[in-house]
């Protein structure tokens, strides 16, 4: 993650006067959204889903912008939102359109392959698929630390979870991977 | 099995998706919108006070029209009524002084004129 951390916690310090509140919480969307889009995206895979997402999550931290206390850093607080936000997301899709987890990981494949904005070789097309195997939490887990080089205590805040778990998930996570490969002869 | 070059342990995968031209810029505006205070004129700050105001207004004046016409038609009653009762008053009294008048009493008044 490529952040200006100290530009973030200077603007994270406006928030606090009400009259320099909103540009301050515009420029931060104009340095998270792009991070934090992609985090959605390849939990989603579909771009307009992703969208649709990124709004509600910075909206909903827009309104809960008094309740931020500042206990951990501005960007951990909204990709916790945005990670929720995709999980509950996921859930509420496979109640509508499904039974199974299979099930789900056939229709996150077809807006895969539907997706016109994957530039993606093949290779890579079967790195998604492989990882579209994972339970969803381990997909965040494995996505948050194979792209976006997370560090493990900056998950264990957003995940709410400890860096010994999150270390075991990613490990787990690319043996599952490794396995899904060795099987494509 | 399929080869690969993916090094799961440097964490540093090229991200394979991509957006419209221009999405984050739009994205960027479409929040600023969405989380600016809108400045609220003081012609659009007292609107509602203008609504209730000729809401008032129009009540008034129909109040005042109403009160007004029934004023006016408890008049007319009021001297349809009288119009009424002084007819039938001046009825009863000639009805009275014809019945109770006899020739002699005419003869009398008459001869008294003249005296």
């Amino acid at each position: 993650m490529n952040i200006n951390r100290e530009e973030l916690d200077r603007l994270t310090l406006e928030l606090k006067d009400e009259k320099l509140r909103s540009r301050a919480f515009s420029k931060i969307v104009e340095m998270l959204s792009k991070p934090v889009y992609w985090h959605i995206r390849k939990m989603v895979l579909s771009h307009d889903d992703a969208d649709d997402l990124l709004q509600n999550t910075f909206l909903k931290a827009w309104q809960a912008i008094d309740s931020f206390r500042g206990d951990s850093q501005i960007h951990t607080w909204i990709y916790k939102i945005a990670s929720n936000e995709t999980l509950t997301f996921l859930a509420q899709q496979r109640l509508r359109n499904t039974s199974s987890s299979l099930e789900m990981e056939e229709l996150l494949l077809n807006n895969l392959r539907a997706d016109s904005y994957f530039d993606g070789d093949e290779l890579e097309r079967r790195l998604q698929e492989a990882i579209l195997t994972l339970p969803e939490k381990q997909r965040l887990v494995f996505n948050m630390r194979y792209y976006d080089n997370i560090p493990y205590e900056e998950m264990a805040t957003i995940c709410n979870n400890s860096v010994g778990a999150l270390k075991a998930s990613y490990h787990h996570a690319v043996k599952k991977i490794e396995a899904v490969f060795k099987d494509d002869d | 099995m399929m080869e690969h070059n993916f090094d799961f342990d440097r964490g540093s995968g090229k991200n394979p998706f991509g957006v419209p031209e221009g999405y984050f810029d739009d994205f960027c505006k479409r929040m600023e919108t969405m989380t600016t205070p809108k400045r609220i004129s003081l012609l659009q700050r007292v609107k509602p006070y203008r609504y209730a105001a000729a809401v008032i207004a129009v009540a008034v004046i129909t109040g005042a029209f109403l009160l007004n016409n029934y004023n006016d038609s408890q008049k007319l009653q009021t001297q349809h009524s009288r119009t009424v009762a002084t007819s039938e008053y001046n009825d009863v009294i000639n009805k009275i002084l014809i019945e109770d008048t006899n020739d002699d009493m005419i003869v009398d008044y008459i001869i008294a004129e003249v005296d």
